[in-house]
């Protein structure tokens, strides 16, 4: 079945520094995709690219970028804003600074429904009222017309996720949808994509650093590291068996619940690499307690079994 | 609500008694001796006595003070000692010419600046943004009667496109209207300008983008609201600015206005004049405070209350 979105060899400079190095992956019809990664790891510029929302400084190249088939690269500004919240929707991290101040929130639900679907005003308003409505905001009407800082920071998220659905696309992204909320309005907020998920055939690219969320929602995981992907499986399979020396850091740096208590958190020493001093070899080296002299060298993605991806010469090694 | 508007109309009261007890102090604390002017150099002492006490200048200046104030609230604000005309006939008459100089700078002022700030905004760097910022500061810097007298004398005496002088129909007000609008124009354009870069890198921005939106629309409709906030503060003020500039104006253009008027008041050492058009001046940039205030409020929802 052809994926939904195909991002093939994708880079993002700044400068001579990359900061998404040959990055590649698939969104299937349906599927979740969780892009995962601390701060800086880039995968809010992999996110972006697929829209050209890139910083003006960001130099953009890929092999491929396609939806649907149809090969976004080669589309023209006009072209690709009929893809901007038509074909693809997207969800930022903090609804208060994402929602213009100025202009009720049902204005900018409404705004992509009178231009994408050439709705006048009165449909457009009803048709946002709907939206609010499906994305669980209580008394949608009279909300449509308050203002972002007149909504509480769960109905906000909820807004924006509505504004983002409005014109029904195939493809959401979402950019840490979660991280700006508290631990409730989190799991609400889970649980609304959940449901739009089912409802709609959703698909999602799910960008976070928070591996609880991604467990909840995604189906399958890429695990970015200075640019570039070093692991990449399906949920499952990552959290039972992690291959990559910097997942297993990240997953054991999970603080557990059941843990013993007074236990020092575990941490991974160092820091991520400055993009315009890349080591040679494996980027994760300087930081990893395994490394060897043949991580000296450059290490390939390969896959190790089926539909688990990992870029480390060792994987095998490691047992659970 | 109302009690807002009551506030700010008791502190627009408030600065208009402590503007006329300044004006009146200053008025009287300069050592020309306005009898001498009206009088003229060759009366006798006996009539600059009756002319004094005609006129109520030997009064001692409390009393000449409250006698004043009690007289403007009900809408006297005496006679002219130069004319004997009311001052407040000579003021409403000349009211509407610098109304509709002031106007005029003002759109020059906003419709030119506005546009401009937003293209620099988004053209950061580019020649246009470069240029309009040694502009700005040109226009900053160059005096108003300077500038005034420079474009009479262009276009106006030597290439005959404008009035000269005089206010004779709409076109009479062109040349003044840009000599007032030109100094806030390059002021104003670097204003919106920054406001805007700090406007563009927001995440709404990009969140406007990502919907789909064209990008006029991203930067009039989303962009430019919030980033004329700031813009709003200032204006209200600037009005004060705008009449300071007026009075330049009025004279160089030789506009029937309240500059020109009360510039002559001043020359003439017409106290009564004085106080009357300086006062209106006040309250005409209370009034335009009041009217700033109430529109931002408009513009902006997050403000709420007082």
């Amino acid at each position: 079945m052809q994926p939904l979105l195909d991002i093939r060899n994708l880079s993002v400079r700044f400068g001579a520094a990359p900061a998404v190095d040959g990055v590649s992956f698939t969104v299937a019809e349906g599927e979740t995709l969780a892009l995962v990664g601390e701060s800086g790891c880039g995968k809010t510029l992999t996110a972006l690219s697929v829209l050209r929302l890139t910083p003006p400084a960001a130099v953009v190249e890929a092999e491929s970028i396609a939806l649907h088939r149809r090969e976004l690269t080669r589309l023209s500004e006009r072209e690709m804003r009929q893809v901007r919240g038509k074909e693809v929707g997207v969800v930022f991290q903090d609804p208060l600074t994402a929602l213009n101040p100025v202009w009720p929130v049902g204005e900018q639900v409404a705004e992509g429904l009178r231009l994408h679907e050439g709705l006048g005003r009165r449909a457009a308003w009803e048709r946002t009222v709907e939206a609010l409505r499906e994305v669980g905001i209580a008394d949608p009407r009279r909300r449509a017309s308050e203002y972002p800082h007149q909504l509480s920071g769960g109905m906000r998220q909820r807004a924006m996720i509505a504004a983002a659905l409005a014109c029904r696309p195939p493809l959401l992204i979402a950019d840490e949808p979660t991280t700006a909320l508290d631990v409730t309005l989190q799991a609400q907020i889970i649980d609304l994509l959940l449901r739009l998920r089912e409802e709609r055939r959703l698909s999602i690219l799910l960008i976070t650093h928070d591996l609880g969320v991604v467990a909840e929602l995604a189906h399958r995981v890429a695990v970015l590291y200075a640019g570039q992907v070093v692991e990449s499986a399906g949920v499952a399979a990552l959290f039972r068996r992690p291959l990559h020396p910097y997942t297993r850091a990240l997953l054991s740096a999970v603080p557990r619940v059941d843990g013993q208590a007074g236990r020092r958190l575990a941490t991974i020493e160092g820091a991520v690499p400055d993009p315009t001093r890349y080591p040679s070899g494996c980027r994760f080296a300087p930081r990893c307690p395994h490394a060897l002299e043949p991580c000296r060298e450059p290490q390939e993605l390969r896959e190790w079994e089926a539909g688990h991806w990992v870029r480390c010469g060792r994987a095998g090694e490691w047992t659970t | 609500m109302i009690v807002r508007l009551l506030r700010r109309l008791l502190w627009a009261a408030l600065t208009l008694l402590g503007t006329s007890l300044i004006v009146f102090l200053i008025a009287h604390a300069v050592p020309a001796d306005p009898i001498k002017a009206f009088a003229g150099p060759h009366a006798d002492k006996a009539t600059q006595e009756a002319l004094r006490r005609e006129l109520h200048l030997d009064d001692p200046l409390a009393t000449q003070y409250l006698r004043f104030l009690g007289n403007a609230l009900r809408g006297d604000l005496g006679r002219s000692n130069v004319t004997r005309e009311p001052v407040i006939e000579a003021i409403l008459a000349r009211f509407p010419a610098t109304l509709a100089l002031s106007l005029g700078g003002l759109l020059i002022w906003l419709v030119v600046s506005i546009p401009l700030g937003v293209l620099t905004a988004k053209h950061r760097d580019k020649p246009i943004d470069r240029v309009t910022l040694v502009l700005a500061t040109v226009t900053v810097s160059v005096p108003t009667f300077w500038l005034g007298r420079m474009l009479q004398f262009e276009l106006a005496y030597r290439l005959g496109w404008f009035p000269v002088a005089g206010l004779f129909s709409w076109t009479s007000l062109i040349l003044p209207s840009v000599t007032l609008g030109i100094v806030g124009v390059g002021y104003y354009a670097r204003l919106v300008h920054s406001n805007m870069l700090d406007v563009l890198n927001q995440d709404y921005i990009r969140a406007a983008r990502a919907r789909g939106l064209s990008e006029p629309v991203v930067l009039f409709k989303h962009g430019l609201r919030n980033a004329c906030l700031p813009v709003l503060t200032v204006l209200g003020m600037d009005m004060a600015g705008l009449l300071g500039g007026v009075v330049f104006t009025e004279s160089v253009f030789a506009l029937p206005g309240l500059g020109a008027l009360s510039l002559q008041a001043v020359l003439n050492l017409d106290v009564p004049m004085i106080m009357g058009t300086v006062l209106f001046a006040a309250l005409l940039v209370v009034t335009a405070n009041l009217v700033v205030d109430c529109v931002y409020r408009l513009v902006d929802p997050r403000i709420k209350g007082a």
